[in-house]
């Protein structure tokens, strides 16, 4: 793949640590970080994690123990994985959602023994201390900055520190061998929508390497500003976002969450040259009513996964690129969407990254021709540039691995020249009267009707025992949707046989913490009153290949 | 790689039971099996497995199920083998030395149910019944040494007797039972140090891997195919059984390895093809010349791994030698065909179709041709490679990470793609700054007339640095001195390789698979270093000016 920039990182400085130092030395006083009003330099970046390193180890904490955050998107967060890295421990970014038993299995399953929280959420860990004897240490972090109040933890068993008072620690730098490529630098749990997440281990390597070819494949500049809202606790924010930034020279711009009605402001405010958005938040925007304004910004890049059947004229309305990747939390980048890529290729996402090979395989393992779907599976020619497997997992990693390719769980295919199309989940896919029918692209077809706010489309079974589609919708602020008119919308738009049978309005859509739609719930739930639902035979209209 | 015959199996045949039957309609009465007096033809083989399935069928054994052997070399363990495998059972072959608490561990870890036993074994299941209360079953096959009606009443098992499991109807079992991606083997390698670990085998590994041992070496179906190794190791099954099935040739089962009946056994039954592993070669070997050495229809011999005198070999013997490099734990990697360029006669061959050779260092990082690292290895196509060890998956996941698998090998490719085995990993010795190959110290000894077997490893001297330790077993009524040693040492290797400590035993502790225990050499020799033959004490001088 064509790359628009050559980066030379040297390969003792793909370290989470080493990277710090080799950007610092180079861009010195440029801001690499802003926050609200706050401004970080490259220089300082590198200062300030140093501190941080030294101050954890004078805490006694050592390199290869686990330390677990929970935080809101600030600076400190990013400062911290930085940090880590360079003292050699491992990172376990919590959600800032948990609470309770899945609180306590984040903090336990991943072994941590130091907690470093917001000082607003340390409640959250309070209620559950009992159960996370391993915690030993809590470091608190003041929000509005400054010295955190440590009374808040005073009922704690384990010892209370300030994140602050590790500032006071040396500024020197730490040896730079501490961590290598292939040590495990984060663990990123990846919410399953069934069964209990799973860890990722991430090492060193992974990050820097995943960083070096994002920007060199998307041509990310010295003058680009990287723009995210999304949460830092995430591997978007982090690996399409943050460590790019890093890399390409260029500056990082944090939003604490994103809002859909300030979006555009905040881009221009900060002159934002490149941003990155997921799923449902794309539709959000484009949903925006139009505006004179949509031109009046410096963005010439925007990631989006997946990329909507709106991209093309989402590119005109904004005067920007869109591009996008296939990644995975268990994996890595799989393959880019270059701004170069052919105009017909534009539904895709892209091809191969560096270093990867796909091959689309049967239930069996079995190579598939090309534009044929199957399972996505991959495998890489580089070392430590993928996630190393499930912490305390080894099954699945096993079963995710077998036959030495590693197994995606999603369905899609590539096209003659190499380009991935995604198709499903592998579990989410539909069949029914021997189609294989995509609820992914039942949903987009969906999303189209200018009522729908959000959609989820999945099987049901029918009194023939028989798969049936399904979709749960949600309307538009202000707006209602008549099953038959959405009926229409999708007979127009869709093969007969994907054409939902059944259709519920609802409210909102059950989500899992990271916003993952919870359809097995769905499904359970509308089974159980399948004869309450609107049905589209019931209602007598007929769909069928003679349809139109 | 050149392929010497198309020996194609269809998709539907590629499991144990279905190239058997395959086969069978394709080669009737032509004899498959011949052992001592005993002679089996391919229709026999196929119909007395459909009995012995159906019986174990009705008796119980579902697909899945684990079934465990302790049977000595005998046409029965390959018919029970594919009988097991046609109805989807998993075939847990346990080595028949196992007793105790190593028996106990094959059968609970590997989770059999069934245990077919040789009667003259029957005993060392009753020592450790109450250890494995899984078994529910004992099926005892007839060794000539009965069971003795104590030991009967004693035995809390179901008993059953294979005579008994022949009267079930010989009519084909329903194809579709079994799918090519299915277990058919646990075996166990077992490692030198640590506990055994078995290695899940699938019916596709077995049938391609032994497809490609009968591609690649040419054996035709006028072929008579010869094993002395134990069938309860991957060799023999592997690398013989199997590949004279797929074949349509003639497979020749001996009880056991002798060297002195060793040729007789090849003329008796025109054997065209055998395999020599490790010091059998060696014994062959060290067999006075004779003039009926040429008086032989072999035309292969497989030899793992190569020794020196394999040119030497082919010429007294009349044969071509061919060699893989393979392993229970992956499968088949290399094959060294009989048409190789003679350059390369000391190789493991090339790599075979839809595999890929990645020789990398300690970080997984590629090494350049000619420079040595791990031999690791991928598989493009899938079920070709075992699956893993059984419930060990985190030696699974290690053994693949980077999803390479890494074989504990030290070798290196050449500019032309053939791999050469330097050491196991482990086995490495450093010695200021060099790198030294146990593996090739070791073969330079063995060329020395007087011994027989030896073990080099390394020791820590005085400077806390590896220095080079051997241990040696001298042939029968030879002798040897130490300096006689190190002097052929000095001859014939690099400077930095000759041995520092030597140490002559009567016999080089072995485990039961006759791999040689190097870690209790070790481990004793360091304990009691100051006692042992130095050369620097006794004064020689050996450095890079010697010679």
């Amino acid at each position: 793949m064509k790359r628009q920039r050559i980066l030379d990182v040297p390969k003792d400085a793909r370290t989470l640590g080493n990277i710090v130092r080799h950007k610092a030395e180079k861009n010195g006083d440029k801001t690499y970080l802003r926050f609200g009003e706050r401004e970080i330099s490259y220089r300082e970046f590198h200062e300030i994690t140093n501190r941080l390193a030294h101050g954890l180890q004078n805490l006694g904490i050592k390199a290869g123990q686990h330390i677990a955050f929970m935080m809101d998107n600030k600076p400190e967060q990013l400062l911290l994985y930085f940090a880590i890295g360079k003292m050699g421990g491992v990172s376990i970014p919590v959600n800032s959602a948990a609470k309770g038993e899945l609180f306590v299995y984040y903090l336990n399953q991943s072994d941590s023994v130091v907690l470093i929280s917001d000082a607003g959420l340390i409640d959250r860990f309070q209620a559950i201390e009992a159960q996370c004897p391993n915690i030993t240490k809590v470091i608190l972090l003041n929000e509005a900055g400054g010295a955190a109040d440590l009374s808040v933890g005073a009922a704690l068993q384990a010892e209370v520190y300030d994140y602050q008072s590790l500032l006071d620690a040396s500024a020197e730098d730490l040896p730079d061998d501490i961590a290598r490529i292939s040590d495990f630098a984060i663990m990123m749990y990846t919410s399953g929508t069934t069964g209990p997440s799973k860890g990722n281990m991430v090492p060193h390597g992974r990050l820097i390497c995943g960083a070096i070819d994002h920007v060199e494949i998307f041509g990310y500049q010295p003058e680009d500003v990287l723009y995210t809202c999304l949460p830092l606790f995430h591997g978007n924010a982090l690996n399409t976002s943050a460590i790019p930034a890093l890399v390409a020279d260029a500056t990082l711009v944090i939003s604490p969450r994103f809002s859909a009605s300030r979006f555009w402001d905040e881009i221009r405010e900060y002159g934002v040259t490149a941003f990155s958005l997921l799923g449902a938040m794309v539709n959000f925007l484009w949903a925006q009513p139009e505006s004179p304004r949509d031109k009046d910004n410096k963005v010439r890049l925007c990631m989006m996964v997946p990329v909507p059947d709106f991209a093309r004229a989402f590119e005109k309305r904004y005067d920007l690129k869109v591009t996008s990747v296939y990644a995975l939390s268990d994996y890595g980048f799989i393959t880019l969407l270059s701004p170069e890529h052919p105009p017909e290729k534009w539904k895709s996402a892209g091809l191969a990254a560096t270093g990867m090979v796909i091959s689309i395989r049967d239930d069996d393992d079995n190579a598939l021709p090309a534009n044929t779907p199957g399972e996505i599976c991959a495998r890489c020619d580089v070392p430590w540039i993928t996630s190393l497997g499930y912490y305390k997992m080894p099954e699945a990693t096993v079963a995710a691995n077998r036959n030495q390719w590693f197994h995606t769980g999603d369905r899609g295919y590539l096209d003659e020249d190499g380009y991935i199309y995604f198709v499903d989940r592998k579990k989410d896919a539909i069949r029914r009267r021997g189609e294989n029918i995509s609820s992914y692209e039942v949903e987009q077809i969906v999303l189209g009707h200018a009522a729908v706010e959000d959609v989820a489309a999945y099987a049901v079974r029918s009194e023939m025992s028989e798969d049936e589609v399904m979709v749960s919708v949600t309307c538009k602020e202000g707006m209602t949707l008549d099953p038959v008119d959405l009926i229409r919308h999708c007979a127009a738009n869709m093969a007969y046989f994907m054409v939902p049978r059944y259709v519920e309005i609802l409210p909102e859509l059950p989500r899992t913490m990271t916003e993952k739609v919870e359809k097995y719930k769905l499904k359970q739930s509308a089974q159980e009153r399948l004869d309450d639902i609107w049905d589209r035979e019931a209602a007598g209209i007929i769909v069928n290949r003679h349809t139109n | 790689m050149k392929r010497l015959r198309d020996a194609n199996i269809p998709a539907n045949a590629r499991t144990l039971g279905g190239v058997l039957r395959h086969k069978a309609e394709k080669n009737g009465d032509k004899i498959f099996l011949k052992f001592l007096d005993r002679e089996y033809s391919y229709r026999e083989i196929h119909e007395i497995s459909n009995r012995l399935a159906r019986s174990l069928q009705e008796g119980g054994l579902e697909k899945g199920q684990h079934v465990a052997f302790m049977i000595d070399n005998k046409p029965e363990l390959l018919f029970l083998y594919f009988a097991v495998a046609k109805i989807g059972g998993v075939c847990v072959p346990v080595n028949t030395a196992a007793k105790g608490e190593l028996f106990t561990y094959y059968l609970t870890q590997s989770d059999s149910t069934i245990l077919i036993s040789d009667s003259g074994l029957v005993d060392r299941f009753l020592t450790v019944q109450d250890q494995c209360p899984d078994i529910g079953k004992l099926i005892i096959v007839d060794d000539g040494r009965p069971v003795s009606d104590a030991t009967r009443a004693a035995l809390r098992p179901e008993i059953a007797e294979y005579e008994d499991l022949l009267s079930a109807s010989a009519e084909d079992l329903p194809g579709d039972i079994v799918r090519s991606r299915d277990l058919a083997f646990l075996l166990y390698t077992s490692g030198t140090t640590g506990p055994s670990k078995g290695n899940m085998e699938p019916h596709e590994m077995m049938v391609s891997g032994s497809l490609d041992h009968v591609e690649y070496f040419g054996y035709q179906p006028d072929d008579v195919l010869y094993t002395c190794l134990p069938l309860f190791h991957g060799n023999a099954l592997n690398t013989c059984a199997l590949p004279a099935l797929i074949a349509d040739a003639t497979l020749v089962v001996s009880p056991r390895f002798s060297a002195s009946s060793f040729w007789q056994e090849v003329r008796d039954n025109g054997v065209t093809q055998f395999n020599l592993l490790g010091a059998m070669a060696n014994i062959i070997w060290a067999q006075p010349e004779s003039p009926e050495d040429r008086n032989n229809k072999a035309r292969m011999c497989m030899m793992v791994p190569v020794p020196d005198f394999a040119r030497e070999f082919e010429k007294r013997y009349d044969l071509k030698v061919t060699s893989v490099y393979a392993l229970t734990d992956f499968g088949g990697v290399t094959f060294l065909s009989p048409e190789h360029p003679p350059a390369k006669w000391k190789s493991a061959g090339q790599v075979r179709d839809n595999m890929t050779i990645a020789i990398l260092d300690d970080d997984d990082y590629p090494q350049a041709p000619g420079v040595p690292g791990e031999i690791c290895v991928r598989c493009d196509v899938p079920w070709v490679t075992a699956q893993g060890y059984y419930k060990k998956p985190e030696a699974t996941a290690e053994a693949r990470r980077n999803l390479w698998f890494h074989t504990g090998d030290r070798g290196y490719l050449d500019e032309d793609g053939f791999l050469y085995f330097v050491d196991r990993k482990k086995d490495a010795i450093r010695r200021r700054g060099e790198n030294i190959s146990s593996y090739e110290v070791e073969q330079i000894i063995l060329g020395h007339p007087a011994v027989e077997d030896v073990a080099a490893y390394a020791v820590s001297s005085e400077m806390s640095e590896d220095e080079v330790m051997v241990s040696v077993e001298c042939k029968k009524g030879r002798d040897l001195s130490h300096e006689e040693l190190i002097r052929h040492c000095a001859a014939n290797m690099a400077y930095f390789m000759v041995p520092r400590y030597v140490e002559f035993v009567p016999a080089l502790p072995r485990t039961m698979t006759e791999k040689v225990e190097k870690y209790k050499l070790k481990q004793s020799a360091q304990g009691r270093l100051d006692q042992i033959w130095d050369r620097e004490e006794a004064g020689i001088v050996v450095n890079r000016h010697t010679n």
